[in-house]
């Protein structure tokens, strides 16, 4: 007896949702979505000669050993290069635009090293000039939230605060 | 070449999406919501292959699998279901199915599983 | 029967697992793009789940399971999403006429579809076959949503007998079509699970019955404290306790703007709370609080602070008494943001030292729906179950 099972098909009404401790990458012309950032990190990368865009929301600053990766900016950097490359972009190519980290709250917590929002920029630029990308625009700081819309097409993100409405990095 | 095909599933919307989905490819000759509906249709229209719903109230796919298979060595069975656990497919195995679609289906697999079912019977 | 933290991890896991298969199938039938967004191990009451369905008019499929596992599992849908999947299904059958009947088989047969997929996980987890039924299409009109789960709780106390809940929360991509799938295994079935899943450092189920009851009366307290301070009736719409991944808990919130304070507690256990009101329910409750002042926002921002601050003390005061131990409040920060954004932070500083986390949230709501107040509570969970032990029947 023959067993005919269905894969679940890509994406089709162009909106892609990134949860947090999560990534996606786009080829097409879908919109990626995230939001809720907090102290926690979007990374933005964008190959302009292929559209082929990816988005992270990444929780905390550096992977464990066994940790779930997609939570940690060096370690969900990381993937989500490999998934653009293996689509077809190039790294050489790559540009990356940031948003997030912000420090809402003064927790007893909170150690010398700074807050964790600050931790999260800091391991985000770092991870990114590993691979030699440049950051080309970031909203990054403050004590607000954000949600993020980044169109794989252009590479535009778009930035939404509670505050001050949408801007365009 | 057009096939004729039984629908057995106690969902009306499963069945139109059969209907609308064979359409132009095969002929479906005839609709059942239950088991017994099934056999009695079998008999009735002599299709070339039936799709097989597995949960279905009064009896259920697999029983009436196994009365269409002693009614008819020769009938093309492909269950079509929800459930794709490994110890229901052995059980389709041993009603004496000749395929096992798991839902959601695509199109080019249901018909793909009829092309082969009915290349396996000529 | 006892619970520990390993077999409640097991749980999520099946759980989220069986819900993208869900979503996956979604996505193919209907061409709806689907996303888990929050998968909870929930205790509650019978009557909790079921003051929810009876609160948001839901409409619902049912498909029972039984074999290697017992119990039911729902599909329940907004009027609204129910409508808007059936169009996406079958484009121009309108939900409500008298072709209702094909727009219930639809309904019923992506329930039987997503349902079907959910289960085929946890039987290949515990290496056994499990049946379903023909589903059941309950809508608003029944007046018991729950009468078709008859799932044994863990005491025997009619509506108040505790039962695991497996919540997830599914949404499309353009958040216009929301659900949640819930599964309510038997005591007997959550037994094997646990057994097939590892025992160390078990809790009995009562000690989580006792918090969760602890839990209850914390709301109610904050409540009665609310109306104090208002003027006006309060009840607690809803109160639980659930087992959640970490990233799952600001995911659990919309980004919609909310207003309220956020406070850190620290004793045994310590952890983080967060009082939040939609923008109209917190200009409604500064209002009332305020007659005559609607001009001085300082002054409404500081009103919002103390109840707050108030709620929190009702809130926690029971525990720490239950717990025979001092729990310390920090000064309320007031907050005005996204509300996913608002608990990112809270989670992600417990993120540093846990992958799950017990949240608990409440609902107190005004009967002329004036105003809302979300309670979320993050206790640090290794402190919690240090706290849970003290509960324990044993100790």
């Amino acid at each position: 007896m023959q067993v005919y099972t269905t894969d679940t098909p890509a994406a089709r009404s162009g909106r892609i949702k990134v949860g947090i401790a999560d990534f996606a990458v786009s080829s097409d012309e879908s919109t990626l979505t995230t939001s809720g950032l907090g102290s926690c990190i979007g990374v933005a990368l964008y190959d302009p000669e292929t559209g082929i865009s990816g988005l992270a929301h990444a929780m905390l600053p550096n992977a464990d050993d066994d940790s779930e990766p997609a939570k940690f900016v060096d370690t969900s950097v990381e993937l989500l290069l490999e998934e653009m490359r293996a689509v077809g972009a190039d790294t050489d190519r790559i540009v990356a635009k940031i948003a997030g980290g912000s420090t809402m709250f003064d927790f007893t917590s909170a150690d010398g090293d700074g807050s964790i929002g600050d931790r999260n920029v800091a391991a985000t630029r770092t991870a990114l000039a590993g691979f030699g990308i440049d950051v080309v625009a970031e909203d990054v700081g403050g004590s607000h939230g954000r949600s993020l819309e980044l169109e794989s097409e252009t590479g535009d993100l778009r930035v939404r605060s509670a505050k001050s409405g949408t801007h365009v990095l | 070449m057009a096939s004729k095909v039984l629908v057995v599933d106690d969902s009306a919307f499963m069945r139109n999406l059969l209907k609308q989905l064979l359409e132009g490819e095969h002929e479906v000759v005839g609709e059942a919501e239950n088991g017994v509906e099934a056999v009695e249709l079998y008999r009735e229209l002599e299709p070339d292959v039936v799709t097989m719903d597995v949960v279905m109230p009064i009896r259920n796919g697999i029983e009436a699998t196994s009365e269409i298979k002693s009614l008819d060595a020769g009938a093309s069975v492909i269950m079509c279901t929800s459930v794709g656990q490994e110890e229901k497919m052995r059980e389709a195995v041993e009603a004496g199915a000749d395929g096992y679609i798991t839902k959601p289906f695509q199109k080019p697999n249901v018909l793909q599983a009829i092309a082969d079912v009915i290349q396996a019977e000529a | 029967m006892n619970l520990d933290v390993r077999s409640l991890r097991t749980f999520s896991r099946l759980a989220h697992s069986g819900a993208e298969k869900a979503a996956g199938s979604l996505t193919t039938l209907a061409g709806i793009d689907t996303y888990v967004n929050v998968t909870k191990v929930e205790l509650g009451t019978k009557s909790d789940v079921e003051s929810e369905f009876a609160e948001r008019d839901l409409v619902s499929v049912h498909i029972g399971f039984s074999g290697g596992l017992d119990g039911h599992t729902v599909l329940a849908f907004s009027p609204e999403s129910a409508e808007r999947l059936v169009d996406a299904l079958m484009p121009g059958i309108d939900a409500t006429d008298a072709e209702g009947e094909l727009a219930e088989s639809s309904l019923k047969e992506v329930a039987n579809i997503m349902l079907g997929g959910f289960i085929d996980g946890w039987a290949d987890y515990l290496d056994t076959t499990v049946d379903i039924t023909t589903p059941t299409y309950v809508d608003d009109e029944n007046d018991g949503p729950l009468d078709h789960i008859e799932a044994e709780g863990f005491e025997n106390g009619g509506d108040d007998e505790h039962v695991l809940v497996f919540r997830n929360q599914l949404e499309a991509a353009d958040n216009a079509i929301e659900f949640d799938l819930y599964m309510v295994p038997t005591a007997s079935s959550i037994g094997t699970i646990v057994e097939a899943s590892g025992d160390d450092g078990a809790l009995p189920v009562e000690s989580f019955a006792a918090f969760s009851e602890m839990i209850n009366d914390g709301a109610n307290q904050a409540s009665e404290d609310i109306t104090a301070m208002t003027g006006i009736d309060t009840t607690v719409e809803v109160s639980r306790l659930s087992f959640v991944p970490i990233e799952g808990v600001p995911m659990s919130l919309t980004d919609a703007v909310r207003r309220g304070v956020v406070l850190e507690f620290s004793g045994t256990p310590s952890g983080y709370i967060a009082i939040l009101f939609d923008e109209p329910s917190a200009e409604n409750i500064a209002s009332s609080l305020l007659p005559g002042m609607e001009g001085d926002e300082a002054m409404r921002q500081s009103a919002i602070q103390e109840i707050g601050n108030i709620t929190t003390s009702g809130f926690l005061d029971g525990w720490a008494n239950a717990l025979e131990t001092t729990i310390d409040i920090s000064p309320p920060k007031h907050v005005h943001d996204i509300g996913s954004a608002i608990i990112d932070p809270l989670a992600t500083d417990l993120a540093q030292s846990q992958e799950y986390a017990f949240l608990i949230d409440s609902t107190i709501r005004t009967d002329d729906d004036e105003f809302t107040c979300d309670i979320y509570a993050l206790p640090d969970e290794t402190e919690l179950r240090k706290a849970l032990k003290q509960l324990s029947p044993a100790a």
